[in-house]
């Protein structure tokens, strides 16, 4: 067989003159992050959430150190509950610093002749009422109360009882002419009202119904006029005892009688007393023989009128006071407000006093007066001032609380970005815990593999099988609510999703050609985990991390407002950053319970804000993963 | 598979123990609180003796060797008033009693004995005194449950309808409407959804009870009205969630062969998916469903106390006031979302299995 020969001079060289050499695109190379980044600017949506994320996080940043801070860690008293006010908006008529009030009983007195509506006086100036928005509604009730009016009073006699008494509450001095008017609405015919007169308030003063005179009997209803002339003198006062009887005891409890009104009239048919209503239910209760005699005195349909209505309560609270001041402070005053005492005209309407111009702390001057201490020769001067509103309350002037404020007096807006910037802060240092731990647990487990990868996925399903609410209550019990405790929350089985998706990364590289040719160049375990396999991995890793933070957030807000996390008055130093205890949680806590007093705003704003935060955090946290894991998209 | 299950079993099992074990002792390290009043406290003590995690000794009021040995107690003693607790005379008995506590480890071996022999959880110190810690649990068990089958079977059909009609209607207005939707329901806190529909609901249009009406007081009908608050503050989320993940197994068996050929064969697009798809996608659905009720389960403690529901959740808060920490009611507690949660688990496992042939049980990695 022949053997082919190949020599030499049968190979040419393809090309003997160039280099072959890898071509340079035409195109622009792009390193992995930049292909991130124009991933990630091209969902205008999430860039969108990004921007207003951001613009979150630099307003909890700076808001609580621009505002004073008396404004938001001080309580004031003076300032609670004010409603939100905004500038521009308020042009519009809403956050105008007015707060719609519900439910508040009126005073009768001043009910308007022409539109028949009243509102109340108590706590209330009249001035700063928006009476476009003002109505009554009636509520009927039986409370023994004088915001309530008109209806009936019932007196029922008990059961194994025979009869039951009220009595006038004074005296009545009966002249000639003078008769009773009782307005009985009902009467149960099974019994009669009798009407005695008594000169003692007591029934206990008498031995027996015998001694009284009785003046006459009712046995239906309707205005019946009795003349109580007949048992007494002209002059002299007697109580009148109203007395319903039974001809037997009663076996049901049900017999009553309902008087409308009683009233004691003149010779010229004027009443010189008048009981309904309110006035009647507060007759005190006449017996005689306390064995025979029970039974229950009761309001029916009274009426009580109230007022819904919006209320400027900005403009009360900051509206000009009058206060009367020393003269060292009148002239300290003056001293200190440069062209104050120039601005000062006689005021026109008040020939004692003065005007001062805009902008000083005191508007006008209602008079002087000059007390000597007799005897001493010494005099003091007191200035009756009219003071400016904001001034009395250390302001400049009329303040915008953009978010009203709190309970305490303190400016919401403020105290909410406060918050914010806590549970962010707890939120990325538990993420930044929970990452260190997930990785470093993560990595090993997968790495080293078999029996190990064995024994600490057993841990992480017993621990991570841990009732949440358990371990909740074993911190509380042994280390108690705060800071600590809170941290502890949030991490205790928060890197076990960390570990879990650094598994299966590691799992996924591990078996990878350049881990191979690491380790076959000798590298260690360390080396290989961290320099060759971590990077890789690395995108998916943070992703789910940062997918993690409003979780965590979640966890803060509803810990706190149980009562389990941070509260207010609680704070925490991590080197310069001060952590005060407010968070979202704790001003959701406060604001719930006024909810019901009408003070909606303590719980919108921080709503609103904690799920703009929650939302923008989420689409950012996607808009990530979609840029680093393309593959990834929309799981 | 019966070697797979009876596994799985053993572990829950394992699990549940070692939960409650590293429970019972961590507890146990803290102080004790036991009843204030000097009756209950007695009573409580003296069953703690009678089931082994305390002993007594007596000191008679008229001896006065014995009041010195009291007094010595009193004011040398380490643990007195955390470990170590002092009962004046009760009803004129004239006896002092000085009760300690036996060491942790004893206490843990009773404590196993007591629950697997007697099914004896300990009684209560502060809900609701000397009342065995496991029927006041059980008491609360019916209503947590009720309210969490009510969420679910209120959120099931909202979340299949919208998840489907989602797939369907894909990247279109309607489609791009419900992702914003979803995204607010799954991002708001279940707190603050919670105060919203209260302060809507409740204050705004008056429509509902701002607060749980009680059980037992108020009619069927107002305690019907109760469960809309909570149903609709846990359902939403919920429904939003189901409506994700529906709508993403669906567009992915839409671009399936087998739709492909549905529809070669002549039915409409809508046939396809609701005679073919549906079907295949509902596969790695189910276990989620099973799985959303303990996770429904484990969040319903925030629920139960801003709406005062009576249920579990609530009580082990109350057990958790602090400076009144009911030890039994929190162990029973944990027991309670520990079995829920596992056994959940369990069953989300094994009906993988069931569904989906293909999935194979305990099969090696």
């Amino acid at each position: 067989m022949d053997q082919k020969i190949y020599t030499k001079d049968m190979f040419v060289l393809v090309q003997e003159n160039e280099r072959l050499l890898d071509k340079k695109f035409k195109t622009k190379q792009l390193t992995y992050f930049q292909d991130a980044m124009l991933r990630f600017t091209k969902n205008k949506y999430n860039v969108t959430a990004t921007v207003i994320l951001a613009i979150m996080i630099l307003l909890s940043i700076f808001v609580p150190i621009i505002t004073p801070r008396n404004l938001y860690l001080q309580t004031n008293s003076s300032l609670t509950t004010l409603p939100p006010r905004i500038p521009l908006l308020e042009q519009l008529g809403i956050f105008d610093g007015t707060k719609e009030f519900r439910d508040q009983p009126i005073d009768y007195s001043t009910i308007d002749p022409e539109t028949g509506l009243g509102y109340p006086t108590i706590g209330f100036q009249a001035d700063y009422f928006l009476f476009d928005t003002l109505t009554n509604q009636d509520v009927i009730g039986t409370d023994r109360s004088p915001q309530f009016r008109g209806g009936t009073n019932e007196l029922f006699v008990d059961t194994e009882r025979i009869a039951y008494s009220i009595v006038t509450p004074a005296a009545i001095t009966f002249l000639t002419g003078h008769t009773i008017e009782v307005n009985i609405n009902e009467i149960d015919p099974a019994g009669v009202l009798k009407v005695y007169l008594s000169a003692q308030p007591l029934g206990s003063a008498y031995a027996s119904w015998d001694l009284l005179p009785l003046i006459g009997t009712i046995t239906e209803a309707g205005v019946h006029v009795l003349d109580p002339m007949t048992a007494v003198a002209n002059g002299v006062a007697r109580y009148v005892v109203f007395k319903y009887e039974l001809p037997a005891v009663s076996e049901t409890g049900t017999e009553y009688v309902s008087f409308t009104s009683i009233a004691v009239k003149n010779a010229a048919d004027v009443a010189v007393n008048f009981y309904d209503g309110y006035p009647l239910a507060m007759f005190p209760l006449y017996t005689i023989d306390t064995l025979m005699e029970n039974g229950r005195f009761l309001r029916k349909n009274a009426i009580m009128t109230t007022a819904d209505f919006r209320y400027d309560v900005y403009d009360a609270l900051f509206a000009d006071q009058r206060t009367t001041i020393g003269d060292d402070e009148y002239f300290r005053i003056l001293e200190e407000n440069e062209g104050m005492e120039e601005s000062i005209v006689p005021d026109p309407d008040n020939p004692d006093g003065w005007l001062f111009g805009e902008g000083y702390p005191i508007v006008s001057v209602v008079r002087v007066e000059v007390l000597s201490l007799p005897g001493t020769g010494i005099t003091a001067t007191n200035y009756i001032v009219m003071l400016d509103g904001a001034y009395a309350l250390d302001f400049e002037s009329t303040p915008y609380f953009l978010f009203g404020t709190d309970v305490f007096g303190r400016d919401l807006f403020t105290l909410i970005w406060l918050g914010l910037r806590t549970s962010l802060l707890l939120g990325f240092m538990a993420a930044c815990v929970n990452i260190f731990i997930g990785i470093i647990w993560g990595a090993t487990s997968a790495y080293y593999g078999g029996q190990v990868d064995i024994m600490m996925e057993r841990f992480t399903d017993i621990w991570g099988n841990f009732p949440q609410i358990t371990m909740i209550a074993i911190i509380t019990v042994l280390i108690g609510p705060g800071f600590t405790a809170l941290f502890i929350f949030m991490v205790y089985d928060g890197w076990i999703g960390a570990a879990h998706v650094t598994r299966s990364q590691f799992y996924r590289y591990k078996g990878r050609e350049y881990v191979l040719a690491a380790r076959t160049l000798g590298a260690s375990d360390s080396r290989i985990i961290f320099k060759h396999i971590l990077p890789n991995a690395l995108g998916t890793i943070i992703t789910r991390v940062i997918l993690s933070i409003p979780s965590v957030i979640f966890l803060e807000v509803n810990l706190s407002y149980l009562g389990f996390g941070i509260g207010n008055g609680s704070s925490f130093h991590i080197g310069p950053v001060e952590l005060t205890g407010t968070s979202i949680g704790v001003i959701l806590n406060d604001g719930q319970q006024q909810i019901f007093a009408g003070n909606l705003w303590m719980v919108i704003f921080p709503t609103i804000i904690v799920s703009m935060l929650m939302i923008t955090f989420n689409m950012f946290g996607n808009a990530l993963r979609d840029a680093l894991n393309p593959q990834l998209r929309g799981s | 598979m019966t070697r797979y299950i009876i596994q799985r079993v053993v572990w829950i099992f394992i699990i549940l123990f070692t939960t409650l074990t590293i429970t019972f002792t961590l507890l146990k390290l803290a102080p004790e609180y036991p009843p204030t009043k000097n009756e209950e406290k007695d009573t409580w003590l003296e069953k703690q003796v009678q089931d082994g995690f305390y002993t007594s000794v007596y000191y008679s009021i008229d001896d006065p060797e014995d009041m010195a040995a009291v007094d010595y107690i009193r004011a040398n003693e380490p643990g007195i008033n955390q470990s170590v607790f002092i009962v004046n005379p009760v009803r004129d008995s004239g006896v002092i009693k000085v009760f300690y506590r036996v060491p942790i480890i004893t206490q843990y071996f009773r404590w196993i004995e007591n629950i697997v022999r007697d099914w004896n959880w300990g009684t209560s110190t502060k809900i609701r005194v000397n009342v065995p810690a496991f029927t006041i649990i059980a008491e609360k068990m019916p209503l947590t449950l009720y309210l969490n089958l009510a969420a679910l079977i209120f959120y099931l059909p909202f979340g299949f309808f919208f998840g489907i009609l989602a797939a369907l209607k894909k990247d279109t207005v309607l489609d791009n409407i419900m992702q914003v939707l979803i995204m607010v329901f799954l991002s708001v806190p279940a707190l603050v959804l919670l105060l919203t529909l209260i302060i809507l609901l409740s204050y705004q249009l008056n429509l509902l009870p701002s607060l749980f009406p009680l059980v037992g007081i108020e009619s069927f009908w107002k305690v019907a009205q109760g469960f809309v608050i909570p149903v609709l503050a846990v359902g939403l989320p919920s429904i939003a969630g189901l409506t994700r993940i529906l709508r993403a197994e669906l567009s992915e068996v839409l671009t399936s062969e087998f739709v492909l050929l549905a529809k070669t064969k002549g039915l409409s697009h809508t046939q396809a998916v609701l005679r073919h798809a549906i079907r295949n996608s509902l596969v790695p659905m189910v276990p989620i469903i099973i799985g959303s009720f303990a996770g429904l389960l484990g969040g319903s403690f925030i629920l139960e106390s801003v709406y005062a529901i009576p249920g579990v959740g609530r009580v082990t808060l109350q057990a958790l006031v602090a400076g009144g920490y009911d030890y039994n009611v929190i162990l029973v507690s944990s027991a309670f979302y520990s079995t829920i949660g596992l056994s959940t688990a369990l069953i989300v496992d094994l009906s993988y299995g069931l569904i989906d042939p293909q999935i194979r049980m305990g099969a090696k990695r």
